[in-house]
């Protein structure tokens, strides 16, 4: 499998909130760790199909981002996940299967294994309006999981959660590697710098960082402040 | 349709035939290929006819090009197999092989009646009545 | 014992080895264009169906009382209907899951086209049989009252879908409202300020076909925008 992205850009009104990135990623989870408003959330949105890019190209095995087959196996968790807050995790899964042209009983069967998955249990039944931050986090990863996709987006997973939930999205994310390509967009080092066989580092735009990462290195926070310095990670 | 329930479900009965778990996933895999291929509309029924009549088409040729054998998959024992499973492992065993495929499909598979009353070619009251008679055989064998 | 419960277990299989490579690599849209409008109608409110019906029995109840206005009163009330199915049309926006369905294999247009025609078919069923009732007890004939009945809803729905475009969050809910009353109030108005003499000319099927038209404009102009993310 190979996600290929090239020259890719998003300009609003004379801003470049993406400017020409180009890179290759194979299965396996791929950090992309950047400042706020380094661009990674817009990048993010034009691999999704969400944003239409201003220029380049963004295919899966040959398959164009625009493709219904592209977003067949596409799995996508925003940074800011919308919920209808009367429905159950349950209904809402349920919902979101639909949407991606999953029959019902598949639906029923796979939401089942993923509340079990992601630790919900119980709380599936729940409206989502009751549900923690960490309890929503995971329902989003959930959702993102329900086609069982080939290619797994996800915009700063771990914001809010405590350090135990953290860890055990790691090892999930881990998990998933081995079968799919999981491009994590952070800019907390600590959820990446031991599951991430590459490493992406945006600023302003621009993809400045793109090599294959040890997973044993510890020294990724370190790397990204001597290349940038003053920015906040 | 639910592709993978339906997997699952050729997958069995490919196996029930061939005995073999390699060529039953090939036999299932090439079903479904034909099926993805052909360009015809077809309902629930409808599809469910379909595959099955083209998994036994396939399972027929493999058996007619190869020597049969004994079992060559061990398939485990599940935990918390009662004495009573056993017993009706046993009398499945004493039922003619077309009768077992049968209650296979109807009972394991979950094959509608309408849809396995087209595939043998009876009426459906006919597989009604074969399918009582299977299953007070079966009773009286586990009751005697 | 049970024995057909037994029995769906009494054929066990190895494993299979290739299994998810290959239903991966041959994925297939499993839900019909017809199925997924049955599943849209299944996610409306609970309330937004309980109100409709609602409606009806309101309808129905003024029209029983065999007075010459029911019909105008029943067609100012229409309005809100519009707003109901207005505000289901415009739940992604609400509770921000556009971006969700965006990514999604259906094509978000296609999925609220479903969610459009779920909703706007009950409530033109909801008018198709509150307009011959009210027509048997009323003046007009059916095609009439018909069209009194789903001019000011079409005509709200439009403008409803609109503002929704335009305004987000609570000031577009706000704005719907004030449509809804706006139209309703019209509608009265019409009746008290011309009374009679509106009913001899043929002014209302020239409203239906203008509202209609609207109505069309505003659905394209609703589904084209649904494509991408509007806002950065």
């Amino acid at each position: 499998m190979e996600l290929i992205v090239r020259g890719l850009c998003k300009y609003y009104s004379g801003k470049k909130a993406v400017d020409d990135v180009t890179f290759r990623l194979t299965e396996g989870v791929n950090g992309l760790l950047g400042a706020n408003g380094a661009g990674k959330t817009t990048l993010m949105r034009m691999l999704s199909g969400v944003l239409r890019p201003t220029a380049g190209t963004v295919s899966l095995d040959g398959v164009d981002v625009s493709s219904e087959d592209y977003r067949a196996v596409l799995g996508y968790l925003p940074q800011e996940l919308g919920y209808y807050p009367d429905f159950t995790g349950f209904d809402f899964l349920m919902y979101l299967a639909s949407l991606k042209g999953l029959s019902r009983s598949h639906a029923k069967r796979r939401a089942t294994e993923l509340i079990e998955l992601t630790g919900l249990g119980e709380a599936g039944r729940k409206r989502i309006r009751t549900y923690s931050g960490g309890m929503r986090r995971r329902l989003g990863i959930a959702q993102a999981l329900i086609n069982d996709p080939d290619l797994l987006i996800v915009d700063e997973p771990t914001a809010g959660l405590d350090p135990g939930e953290r860890a055990r999205f790691r090892d999930l994310l881990s998990e998933l590697g081995r079968h799919s390509i999981v491009l994590l967009s952070t800019h907390i080092v600590s959820d990446v710098e031991q599951i991430a066989g590459r490493m992406l580092m945006m600023s302003s735009g621009r993809v400045v960082f793109d090599e294959l990462w040890d997973k044993g290195r510890t020294d990724l926070e370190e790397l990204y402040l001597k290349r940038f310095g003053g920015e906040n990670v | 349709m639910d592709i993978e329930e339906q997997y699952d479900k050729i997958y069995r009965y490919c196996f029930f035939r061939l005995r073999d778990r390699s060529m039953a996933e090939d036999v299932t895999q090439e079903t479904f290929l034909r099926w993805l291929a052909s360009d015809t509309y077809r309902d629930r029924d409808q599809t469910l006819r379909y595959l099955y009549t083209v998994a036994r088409h396939l399972c027929s040729d493999e058996n007619a090009s190869v020597k049969p054998e004994p079992l060559s998959e061990n398939v485990p024992a599940r935990d918390g197999d009662t004495v009573l499973c056993m017993a009706l492992k046993t009398e499945l065993e004493g039922l003619s092989d077309e009768d077992r495929e049968l209650v296979m499909l109807r009972f394991a598979n979950g094959v509608p009646v309408n849809v396995l009353a087209g595939l043998y070619g009876v009426s459906r009251f006919t597989l009604y009545r074969r399918l009582r008679g299977i299953l007070k055989r079966l009773r009286n064998g586990l009751e005697g | 014992m049970n024995i057909k419960k037994e029995l769906k277990n009494a054929f066990p299989v190895p494993a299979p080895v290739g299994r998810r490579e290959f239903l991966r690599a041959h994925r297939r849209r499993e839900l019909s264009t017809m199925m997924l409008v049955l599943t849209e109608a299944g996610y409306v409110r609970l309330r937004t169906w309980l109100s409709s019906l609602g409606f009806l029995a309101v309808m129905l109840v003024i029209a029983s009382g065999g007075e010459p206005e029911a019909i105008w009163v029943s067609s100012s009330l229409t309005p809100a209907l519009a707003l109901m199915a207005v505000a289901e049309w415009g739940r992604s926006r609400r509770y921000g899951t556009v971006e969700l369905e965006l990514a999604c294999r259906t094509p978000r247009r296609t999925a609220l086209l479903a969610r459009m025609v779920a909703v706007g078919a009950a409530h033109l069923g909801i008018l198709a049989l509150a307009a011959p009732v009210l027509s048997a007890w009323g003046e007009m004939n059916v095609a009439r009252t018909g069209a009194h009945l789903l001019t000011p809803y079409l005509l709200t729905a439009s403008l409803g879908l609109d503002l929704s475009r335009r305004c987000r969050g609570r000031e577009g809910a706000i704005l719907c409202s004030a449509v809804a009353i706006t139209v309703c109030a019209l509608g009265l108005w019409i009746r008290r300020a011309w009374g009679g003499a509106l009913e001899r000319t043929k002014l209302w099927p020239v409203a239906l076909i203008v509202a209609l038209i609207l109505s069309v404009i505003e659905v394209v102009s609703t589904l084209r925008e649904t494509e991408v993310l509007t806002w950065s």
